[in-house]
C-alpha cells in the first residue's frame, strides 16, 4: 500500500516533489519554517490539486468518502468551533463511515483509550489544557480508523511523557500496517522514532531516506544553518547544537 | 453521541408546542374560552383567522430557527443569522418594489415579487462568490448584497409615489402575521419544508466544519455542495418567510443560543430543537402581539421580536466579553 506523488508542484510553495510512502512505516517530514511541510501534508491528504495517488489510484478520482475513510488528516490549526465534549469531538472522526452506532462507539472508545482520554470523555473542549486538547483532536483522527494518518505537528503542545507515549502509539499503529506521516520540528524525535525522513527546504525535497543516513551534521547545517552533533546510542540520540 | 436526557430537549419542546398551540388559538382581541358560553362567530375566527396564523407562526418560526442554527454552524460563528446571506433584504426589496409599482394590490403579486427578489439574491451570491466555496468570500458577498438591497429599499421608500404606498411599505417591513390566511400558509409551507429537508442533508457536513474547512474537507465534505445546500435552504426559508410576513429578525440569532446548552453542541444536533424552539417562540410572540392592549392596532411581530432580541443580544455580548476578559 502506497501513497505517492510524482512531480508535485504548488506555485510558490512546492517544486517538483516526487515520493512514494509505504504503509507500515513512520515517515517524518522535516524542514525549517516555510519549507512547505504543511503544504506537502495537505497535498498528500488530497486537499490541494495535484497528482497524488493511493495504491495507484489518483486521489482526485476517488470518491470523497473513500478518501476520507482511508486518510485521516490532522491539521495544524487545532480548531474546534463549538464546545463539544471530548467524546463528541472524537465522534466526528466517524463521519465518513456510515456504520452502526455500536461500531462507531467501539472505535471511539478505542481512540480515547489509546490517547489516555477515558477520564476526560465528558469534559468540554474549552476546559481542556493545551495537551489534552491536542490528544482529543488526535483521538478524532484515530476514531476514523484510517489506513493512513497524516498529522501536522501532533506533538507540538504535549508534555514529554505524552510525546513519548504518542510516538510509541504511532509505532504500534505502523506495525499493524497503517501508514504514519508526521510533520515534526524535533530532529531527535525523527531520528529516534521514524523509519524514514523527508527533508524539505524552500519547497524542494533535499533529502529522503533512513534517519541515520539523512540527518547528518552537514545536511543540518545546510538546511537549518546550525552546527550540530548527534550524541548517544542509536534509538536514544540527542542533538547537541 | 446520544447524551443524557438534558441533551434531548425535543420531547420537552414538543410538549410545550402542544400546550402553546391551543393557547394561541384561544387568545386574541376576542377570547374564546372553551368552557364558557359560545362566542359569536367562534368557528370562523378559529378556522379562518387564528388557525392559519398559528400554522404560519409555526412554519416560519421553525424555518428561521433551523436556518439560524445551520448558519451559525456553517460560518462557525455564534453571531451569524439567516439574514447574513443578504437574501432576506433582497426579498424585502422585491416586496417593496411591488408596493412602489402598485402591483401589490393584485393577488399574489407581493409574495411573487418577494420570492423573485430572494431568487435573484441567490443567483447574485452564486455569481459573486463563484466556485471558490470560501466561507469568508461568501459572507462578504452576502453582506454586500444586504447593503445594496437595503440602500435600494431606502431609495424606493424615499421616492415613494404616494403617502399610501409609503405607509404600506413601512408597515409591511416591520413584519407581522396579522390578517394572514391559508393562502399565505400555502405559499410559505412548501418552500420552508423543502428548505428544512436541505438543511437536514447538510447536517453531517456542518458537524465536520466544526474542525475548520481543511479538516472538514479531509472528512469528505464537498464545500461547493455544502454552500449550495445552505444557499438553497436559507433562500427558500427566508425568501418565503419574507414573502408572507415581512422581515422577522432575531429568531434565527436567538434560538440556537437558547437551545445549544441543552444539546451536544454539534450543529446537526441543533437543527430540530432550533426548529421547534423557533416555532414556539414565534407562536408565543404572536400571541403576545394579539393580546397586548395597544391603541392604534396590534404590536407588530417584527418589533416585538426585536424588542425581545436586543436585550438577549446584549446579554450574549456581555457574556462573550467576560469570557474574553
Amino acid at each position: 500500500m502506497t501513497l505517492a506523488t510524482e512531480n508535485l508542484a504548488v506555485p510558490g510553495r512546492l517544486h517538483g516533489v516526487s515520493l512514494s510512502l509505504r504503509a507500515g512505516e513512520v515517515t517524518a517530514i522535516l524542514g525549517p519554517n516555510g519549507a512547505g511541510k504543511s503544504t506537502l501534508l495537505s497535498a498528500l491528504a488530497g486537499l490541494l490539486p495535484g497528482p497524488v495517488s493511493l495504491d495507484g489510484n489518483l486521489l482526485g478520482q476517488l470518491p470523497a468518502s473513500v478518501r476520507a475513510q482511508t486518510i485521516g488528516y490532522l491539521p495544524q490549526s487545532g480548531e474546534v468551533a463549538w464546545n463539544l465534549s471530548v467524546e463528541s469531538l472524537a465522534a466526528l472522526g466517524r463521519l465518513p463511515h456510515r456504520t452502526a452506532p455500536a461500531q462507531d462507539a467501539q472505535a471511539i472508545d478505542a481512540a480515547l483509550a489509546a490517547l489516555d482520554l477515558d477520564d476526560l470523555r465528558h469534559r468540554p473542549v474549552a476546559e481542556l489544557s493545551g495537551g489534552e486538547r491536542a490528544r482529543a483532536l488526535l483521538a478524532r483522527v484515530l476514531a476514523g480508523t484510517p489506513r493512513w494518518i497524516l498529522a501536522d505537528e501532533p506533538l507540538a503542545s504535549l508534555d514529554l511523557a505524552h510525546q513519548q507515549a504518542l510516538l510509541h502509539r504511532f509505532r504500534a499503529l505502523a506495525q499493524r500496517g497503517q501508514g504514519i506521516v508526521l510533520v515534526l520540528h524535533d530532529l531527535a524525535q525523527a531520528m529516534n522514532h521514524a523509519d524514514r525522513v523527508i527533508v524539505l527546504d524552500r519547497g524542494f525535497v533535499v533529502a529522503d531516506g533512513l534517519p541515520d543516513d539523512v540527518l547528518d551534521p552537514v545536511l543540518i547545517e545546510q538546511v537549518w544553518g546550525l552546527q550540530a552533533q548527534w550524541l548517544g546510542e542509536p534509538g536514544h540520540r540527542a542533538l547537541a547544537c | 453521541m446520544g447524551g443524557s436526557p438534558m441533551t434531548r430537549p425535543v420531547p420537552l419542546l414538543l410538549t410545550l408546542l402542544l400546550l402553546a398551540l391551543p393557547l394561541s388559538l384561544l387568545a386574541g382581541q376576542v377570547w374564546i374560552a372553551p368552557f364558557a358560553p359560545p362566542v359569536k362567530n367562534a368557528i370562523p375566527i378559529l378556522m379562518e383567522l387564528r388557525l392559519p396564523r398559528a400554522v404560519l407562526a409555526l412554519v416560519l418560526g421553525a424555518g428561521l430557527g433551523a436556518c439560524g442554527a445551520a448558519m451559525q454552524g456553517y460560518l462557525r460563528n455564534p453571531l451569524a443569522d439567516p439574514g447574513l446571506f443578504g437574501i432576506a433584504p433582497m426579498a424585502a426589496l422585491g416586496a417593496v418594489l411591488s408596493f412602489y409599482t402598485g402591483y401589490a394590490v393584485q393577488p399574489f403579486a407581493l409574495p411573487l415579487f418577494a420570492l423573485t427578489g430572494a431568487a435573484l439574491g441567490m443567483l447574485l451570491l452564486a455569481l459573486i462568490a463563484g466556485r471558490a466555496a470560501s466561507v469568508v468570500l461568501f459572507t462578504l458577498a452576502g453582506m454586500m448584497l444586504a447593503s445594496l438591497s437595503g440602500a435600494l429599499t431606502s431609495l424606493a421608500i424615499s421616492l415613494s409615489p404616494n403617502p399610501f404606498a409609503l405607509s404600506e411599505i413601512v408597515t409591511w417591513l416591520m413584519g407581522a402575521l396579522e390578517n394572514r390566511g391559508w393562502d399565505e400558509v400555502w405559499i410559505a409551507l412548501p418552500p420552508t419544508l423543502l428548505g428544512l429537508l436541505l438543511l437536514a442533508r447538510a447536517g453531517r457536513a456542518l458537524d465536520a466544519l466544526t474542525l475548520g474547512e481543511a479538516a472538514a474537507r479531509s472528512l469528505g465534505v464537498d464545500p461547493v455542495r455544502l454552500q449550495w445546500l445552505m444557499v438553497m435552504a436559507c433562500g427558500l426559508i427566508v425568501g418565503s418567510g419574507v414573502a408572507v410576513a415581512g422581515i422577522i429578525g432575531f429568531v434565527g440569532l436567538m434560538v440556537p443560543h437558547m437551545v445549544r446548552p441543552f444539546t451536544s453542541q454539534r450543529p446537526s444536533a441543533l437543527l430540530v430543537p432550533s426548529a421547534l424552539t423557533g416555532a414556539l417562540l414565534l407562536l408565543l410572540a404572536d400571541c403576545l402581539c394579539r393580546v397586548l392592549p395597544l391603541t392604534g392596532g396590534e404590536l407588530r411581530l417584527g418589533i416585538a421580536l426585536s424588542l425581545m432580541g436586543a436585550p438577549f443580544f446584549l446579554r450574549l455580548l456581555l457574556r462573550m466579553r467576560s469570557t474574553l476578559a
